[in-house]
């Protein structure tokens, strides 16, 4: 068979540029369908009338109607513009300070710019060159011309323009209408409106003075009708019939030869009636607003502005289809980048795939299965283009008709790539590729042991998150090539693998890290490993060959490392295995000659460095910070070999190498933890606090004891200074040199006994002790968090100051008044002082074990109320950043040969980052060479021994 | 170099022709040395080394950033998104009035926007030649030199006596010692500021101005000595004498008026800064890099823009990184350097630094053509109006034209289009039968 070129459908129309100008008004009347020439709108039956802003010629809203222009019913008919020919000229409000300039610049005799011949000639020149923008050139030219009293060309006198807002021109003091605007505009020949910003074939100046008004088709400005049966016009119709009640009766007024005044107030009613439609914002006019109720009216700016306005709402974002939203929960035992999609879920979005003889069978099944019943489908679309509802009745016809050609859209299954993303969306990780896996339940199912979350900054206290499903073949190969197992989300591109976000978290560190110090007894590491496997999996324990280390014995706990210790109750004799061994289970045996230094205990000459040999973990206790390190050997050193074996593109498999084995060691860190336990309560503080209690007394004694010489001290000079009666500037400088510095010595003073504190007990580490493991392992918390639990709160501070009421500040001083308000102590408990004192100043001694007392109580509260207020600010003041920034940096994109370009294909930078290495995949600073070189040349040598 | 390494350097360069890439010199360097020096390739033949080598230019190209990828928004991405996680907090620089240091968001919003306004304190770092940044007496003798002394500064009140045509002020002693400011030299100031006769009797100093005509004259003639600069350079808030551990040298840390000098600056500067506030701090700077004392070549300030104006585009493009890693190193947020250079270097395009501020003459939205992405981005209504007068041309080359008119985006895979070629498979199908 002859394979068939696919049906492509006739693209919609393709937008190749889009000009921008002002619509002249024989435009406007040719495009138009209809003049608009009454203000009515539907007679008795309701029904539009003709010649009125609702005339069935601009479009139809109602069902049963047949537009008359397209002869299409509504849903169906784009819509035509229509048009009111003005009884007078009006300016367009937002042009009318332009036309001002203009008239400014240009000569009312002659039309021509008030500037010499060469002189225009060269600004034409500039103009055309469009080396600077058109605007500044503008700007020059107008500032220019304006200066001139009389013009270069045909010698008439130079009239003072004013200009009221919004839309009132004076020539000498006397109105200049916009009859008399356009035709001063009219006289300028094209050469000097091109000088002055304007376009000669799309913009010409006097276009700007609406003689003609465009009226919008009805589908932009539909009624609705409200549960009472009556109809709601649009803010725009509203607008437009007041338009043409006016326009029409100061024709009338016109035809009738009324009074000149008369006609002038109406003029200007019509004037007002087309700004407020065009902007109804407009400083200086009254804002136009609802008959009933009174809300402002929606201009045409109004529509296009904003965050809700037309650009940012419709146009630079987009609604979606195929898209679902749920709770998230986590779930250890699915594969990483797994994502664990609701039943309900699946059968509602679709997956749309083409019948091919291969497939047919398949397909023909889930067509059988109907909407209801999973895996099924739920439309299928012939080859014609009719789509057909699959349903109870007709899946038998459907599913026999079914034929090469077709397209069935099918429930989800497992597999489908989806996207999968978390609001809000502030960089690449915050959307990934996942792939399906349908489940019961209601809740969208995230990967727990190596956990996918921390890009997304998700927890499971409620946060939601949405799918998106890729509905054509590209999008989905993208979806799973480029946003899945990717580099870029183990590795983001922030700062590349020093920046790691996808890997065994808290318990699950907590777990590791105790499992590379435990002896276990051999049965149970194999009932460990045994639960490690999950179902059809590669892995196989009962494959695993674990050599006994050592046999237990009355006094090994002696024997062993002093961090070490042995899990479960073995007998004497009993065969154990160290927890590094069985972690070595998951390590390729290529991983070879890693040495990583931890964070745990660095200082330790056998387990501070954690060294691989030939995938085995020879020695050294495991934290976050070996984990994260090892997860990049893994794909860097797995790529390097691939690459240096000549196999072409690594990163996928690299990356999916990494997260296989991640997952394997996070689960075992987490059954680990399950199994013998780890928590953190009253007794591991009480133990911390009872061992530094007093230690830490005489910390704060001390620094308290310092921190009242210096206020004393402080007090003194500043009283000093306060005495002085001179004033001048330098003196004021040294009173508030003086109470800064003191201020801020004492800061630093009562800062100091909390970070002592954290010293003293980083120097005496219980490693056996929780409180210590949680935060040393990196699993969650720091030592600050322990030192504040068990012994002392620490300085509070505000704004990065001791908290404090207004001070006397430069003013006190001058004018000697220290009395004249709440002033100098925090509260009304205190005595007045220059210089807070120290517990006045928000030092807390007390740690949260021993609880706080009133005064620090409240201090501290009002420290944790400026986070808040903090975070509150900072959310607002970044996301406003990110998008200035984002949109300004959006087109900045890598050609091919390595060049960064902006959209206007300006080079930026002839090579990225200088090197042109990609952030996310650097290994060290860009090519860790000495790395690099170890694996190359293991590959190399082992490729020649071969040979 | 050794013979060794030229072998290795042009076999090198060899390979890189094969696999068609261009190593980033310090790489080529880095790896000729590294293989060099390496134990294990010591009795290596070519062959091994070629293959070394070639493995070594293979890893470096899988590690090179892919045509079509969205830099731009990576960078922007990379650095706010750890903006959230920032804390506000200011940091006092000990003994140091009125010089904070600000960081996190609003230190990296005005890194951002600093062409458009200055920084909020604006600090000179001034490094000194041998042997002033040994000694912190000799420091403090240059910071004392160049800090401005105002003649308000040194006395304690000024009177003016209008019948006598006499302006009569009471000296602080203390303060003319501490300021380092002898009678002497403040009669002689004083004569020639005012062109009067001078005198110091006690405590008092008498100025007689035969000369001045009115009383309105007499008083703002007092008025500008008040504030006339007796020592030092105008515009030098501040000079303080700092000691810098990695360096083991003092320095002298400077606060500039905002304002900065007084006099006319030379040209260049300010034809290159537009701006006058701008060329006057440029000014002030070049004055002090002009001192004897001052080691001009390690001189720092944290505004770019006056880099820029003073030194060149890429010494402003450079401050401006500098700044960014500053920024992202006092939180303690790890972001890759070549973000910072991304920005930095659309910052410097335009031949001045630009910044990215939503409009104004120095931002750079202002300078991109695309009407539509301007519309979307703020000021729809304004944008619209002067897009439609200047008849402009959305030719839809960005990212966000597209996203509006439902086009694919020139973006990664949208840069490029695969079609399948129908008339091989048809030629295929003949073969076959």
């Amino acid at each position: 068979m002859v394979a068939e070129e696919p049906h492509v459908q006739d693209p919609p129309k393709y937008v190749r540029r889009i000009l921008f100008g002002i619509l002249p008004p024989e435009k406007i009347r040719k495009m138009s369908k209809v003049e608009v020439t009454t203000p009515e709108t539907y007679d008795e039956d309701g029904y539009p009338i003709e010649g009125g802003v609702m005339d069935t010629r601009m479009g139809v809203i109602d069902p049963g109607l047949r537009c008359r222009t397209c002869g299409q019913p509504a849903g169906k008919c784009p819509g035509h513009f229509g048009h009111i020919e003005l009884a007078r000229p009006v300016l367009h409000p937002r042009f009318a300070e332009r036309i001002k300039d203009v008239l400014r610049a240009t000569c009312p005799e002659c039309g021509r710019v008030r500037l010499p011949e060469d002189d225009i000639e060269e600004y034409r020149r500039e103009v055309r060159e469009g080396i600077r923008p058109v605007k500044s050139i503008a700007a020059e030219v107008v500032e220019r011309a304006e200066d001139r009293e009389s013009c270069p060309h045909c010698g008439a006198e130079a009239p003072k323009i004013t200009y009221q807002k919004p839309t009132t021109i004076l020539m000498d003091d006397e109105r200049l209408w916009p009859v008399d605007v356009r035709s001063w505009l009219e006289k300028i020949p094209d050469g000097d409106v091109e000088i002055l910003g304007f376009h000669p074939e799309r913009a010409r100046p006097e276009w700007a003075v609406l003689t003609v008004l465009p009226v919008p088709p009805v589908t932009m400005r539909p009624s609705i009708i409200l549960e009472t049966g009556e109809r709601a016009e649009d803010d725009l119709t509203h607008k437009l019939v007041d338009i043409v009640r006016v326009n029409l009766r100061l024709k009338e007024s016109l035809e009738s030869g009324a009074p000149e005044p008369i006609i002038e107030d109406q003029w200007d009613l019509l004037q007002y009636h087309v700004t407020t439609y065009i902007d109804n914002e407009i400083g200086g006019v009254p804002v136009a607003r609802h008959r009933t109720g009174g809300k402002p009216l929606k201009g045409i700016v109004q529509r296009l502005k904003g965050k809700e306005g037309r650009f940012r709402q419709n146009l630079a974002g987009k609604r979606v289809n195929f898209s679902a939203r749920s709770v998230i929960t986590p779930d250890p035992e699915l594969d990483p980048f797994t994502l664990g999609v609701p039943k309900m879920v699946a059968k509602e979005l679709t997956v749309p795939e083409r019948v091919t003889e291969w497939n047919l069978e398949r397909l023909r099944k889930l067509v059988l299965n109907g909407p209801d019943k999973y895996p099924g489908a739920n439309y299928v679309i012939k080859r014609d283009g009719s789509r057909i509802r699959i349903t109870e009745e007709n899946k038998e016809q459907v599913a026999e008709n079914l034929e090469p050609g077709d397209i069935v859209e099918r429930h989800l299954m497992d597999g489908d790539p989806v996207m999968f993303n978390r609001q809000p969306t502030l960089h690449v990780q915050s959307e990934l590729g996942f792939r399906t896996k349908v489940m019961p339940g209601k809740t969208f199912r995230l990967p727990a042991a190596c956990y996918m979350g921390v890009g997304f900054n998700a927890d499971f206290d409620g946060d939601e998150m949405n799918l998106h499903v890729p509905q054509s073949e590209e999008a989905r190969a993208e979806v799973h090539e480029l946003m899945g197992a990717y580099v870029y989300h183990l590795w983001p591109p922030k700062d590349g693998h020093q920046d790691v976000r996808n890997s065994p978290i808290h318990e699950a560190i907590v777990g590791l890290h105790l499992l590379s110090r435990a002896w276990i007894p051999l049965k149970e590491a194999y009932q460990l490993l045994e639960e490690v496997k999950k179902e059809g999996d590669w892995f196989d324990p009962s494959e695993v060959e674990l050599e006994p280390e050592a046999e237990y014995s009355r006094d090994f706990e002696r024997k062993i490392h002093r961090l070490e210790f042995v899990c479960g109750h073995p007998s004497p004799g009993e065969p154990l295995v160290t927890g590094r061994q069985l972690l070595s289970v998951f390590l390729p045996e290529w991983l070879d000659g890693v040495k990583i230094r931890n964070q745990v205990c660095p200082e330790d000459e056998e387990h501070g460095t954690v060294v691989i040999k030939r995938g085995r973990i020879v020695r050294g206790f495991l934290d976050e910070k070996v984990v994260h390190g090892i997860m990049g050997e893994l794909v860097h050193r797995y790529a390097a070999r691939k690459v240096s074996k000549g196999e072409g593109y690594p990163w996928f498999e690299a990356a999916e190498l990494a997260l296989k084995v991640m997952d394997k060691v996070g689960r075992l860190g987490l059954r680990f933890v399950t199994r013998y336990g780890f928590t953190l309560g009253m007794d591991e503080l009480e133990e911390i606090y009872r061992r530094f209690r007093e230690e830490a007394e005489k910390i704060c004694r001390r620094a308290i004891k310092r921190a009242r010489k210096l206020i004393r001290e402080g007090e003194r000079r500043l009283r000093e200074v306060e005495e002085e009666d001179v004033c001048n500037r330098s003196r004021v400088e040294r009173g508030e040199m003086i109470e800064r510095n003191i201020e801020s010595e004492v800061m630093a003073t009562l800062d100091r006994p909390r970070a002592e504190v954290e010293r003293l007990l980083e120097e005496n580490r219980d490693l056996f002790n929780p409180a210590y493991i949680m935060p040393e392992s990196g699993a969650r918390g720091s030592i600050t968090n322990i030192a504040r639990m068990a012994l002392i709160g620490g300085q509070q501070a505000i704004m990065g100051e001791r908290p404090h009421r207004a001070k006397h500040n430069t003013e006190h001083i001058m004018e000697k008044i220290v009395n004249y308000s709440y002033t100098d102590r925090v509260t009304p408990h205190f005595e007045k002082s220059l210089i807070p004192g120290i517990k006045e100043g928000g030092f807390v001694r007390h740690g949260f074990f021993e609880g706080l007392d009133m005064v620090e109580y409240f201090l501290h509260a009002m420290s944790g109320r400026e986070g808040l207020i903090d975070k509150g600010f900072r959310t607002a003041d970044s996301g406003y950043l990110h998008r200035r920034y984002v949109t300004t940096a959006l087109d900045l994109i890598v050609d091919e040969d390595g060049r960064v370009r902006d959209s206007a294909n300006n080079i930026i930078q002839l090579a990225y980052g200088e090197d042109r290495v990609d952030p996310a995949k650097k290994w060290g600073d860009g090519m860790d060479v000495d790395r690099v070189l170890d694996v190359v040349k293991e590959v190399v040598l082992e490729e020649e021994e071969e040979e | 170099m050794s013979g060794l390494e030229d072998r290795i350097e042009g076999l090198l360069r060899e390979v890189c022709e094969e696999e068609d890439v261009e190593l980033p010199v310090a790489l080529e360097r880095e790896i000729v040395e590294r293989v060099a020096e390496d134990e294990d390739l010591k009795e290596a033949d070519e062959e091994t080394l070629r293959r070394v080598l070639r493995a070594l230019v293979r890893n470096y190209k899988v590690r090179m950033i892919e045509p079509g990828d969205a830099v731009g928004v990576l960078a922007a991405q990379s650095m706010c998104e750890p903006a959230t996680q920032m804390t506000m907090r200011t940091f006092h620089l000990a003994g140091v009035a009125e010089i904070d240091v600000t960081t996190g968001i609003p230190a990296l919003e005005r890194v951002l926007s600093l062409p458009y306004q200055g920084p909020p304190t604006w600090v000179i770092y001034l490094r000194l030649k041998e042997p002033y940044n040994r000694d912190e007496e000799k420091a403090e003798a240059v910071a004392r030199k160049i800090r401005e002394t105002r003649f308000e500064d040194l006395v304690r009140e000024i009177e003016v006596n209008p019948e006598e045509r006499v302006i009569e002020a009471t000296l602080d002693r203390e303060e003319m010692e501490r300021l380092g400011v002898d009678e002497d030299e403040l009669t002689e100031f004083v004569r020639e500021f005012t062109g009067g006769a001078c005198q110091v009797e006690g405590d008092t100093l008498r100025v007689v101005l035969t000369d001045v005509e009115s009383i309105s004259e007499l008083a703002e003639l007092a008025n500008e000595l008040r504030e006339a600069v007796v020592k030092g350079i105008e515009g030098v808030l501040h000079a303080s004498v700092q000691y810098d551990e990695e360096e083991e040298e003092y320095y002298i840390l400077v606060r500039g008026s905002p304002d900065g000098t007084s006099g006319r600056p030379p040209k260049w500067i300010s034809r290159r800064a537009r701006n006058s506030k701008v060329a006057k701090r440029a000014y002030l700077m070049l004055k002090l890099m002009q001192l004897d004392e001052v080691d001009a070549t390690r001189v720092n300030t944290n505004d770019p823009k006056v880099i820029d104006v003073l030194l060149g585009i890429e010494a402003g493009r450079n401050a401006v990184i500098e700044q960014l890693e500053d920024v992202y190193e006092s939180q303690g947020i790890s972001v890759d350097r070549r973000h910072f250079m991304l920005i930095s270097d659309m910052m410097a395009f335009w031949g001045e630094l630009r910044s990215v501020r939503s409009m104004g003459g120095y931002s750079i939205m202002e300078l991109k053509g695309s009407p539509l992405t301007k519309a979307a981005f703020e000021y729809v209504s304004r944008v619209l109006t002067e897009t439609a007068t200047s008849g402009d041309v959305e030719e839809l080359r960005g990212i966000l034209e597209n996203i509006i008119v439902g086009r694919p985006v020139p973006v990664g895979t949208g840069t490029v289009e695969v079609t399948v070629d129908y008339s091989r498979f048809r030629e295929a199908e003949e073969e076959e039968e």
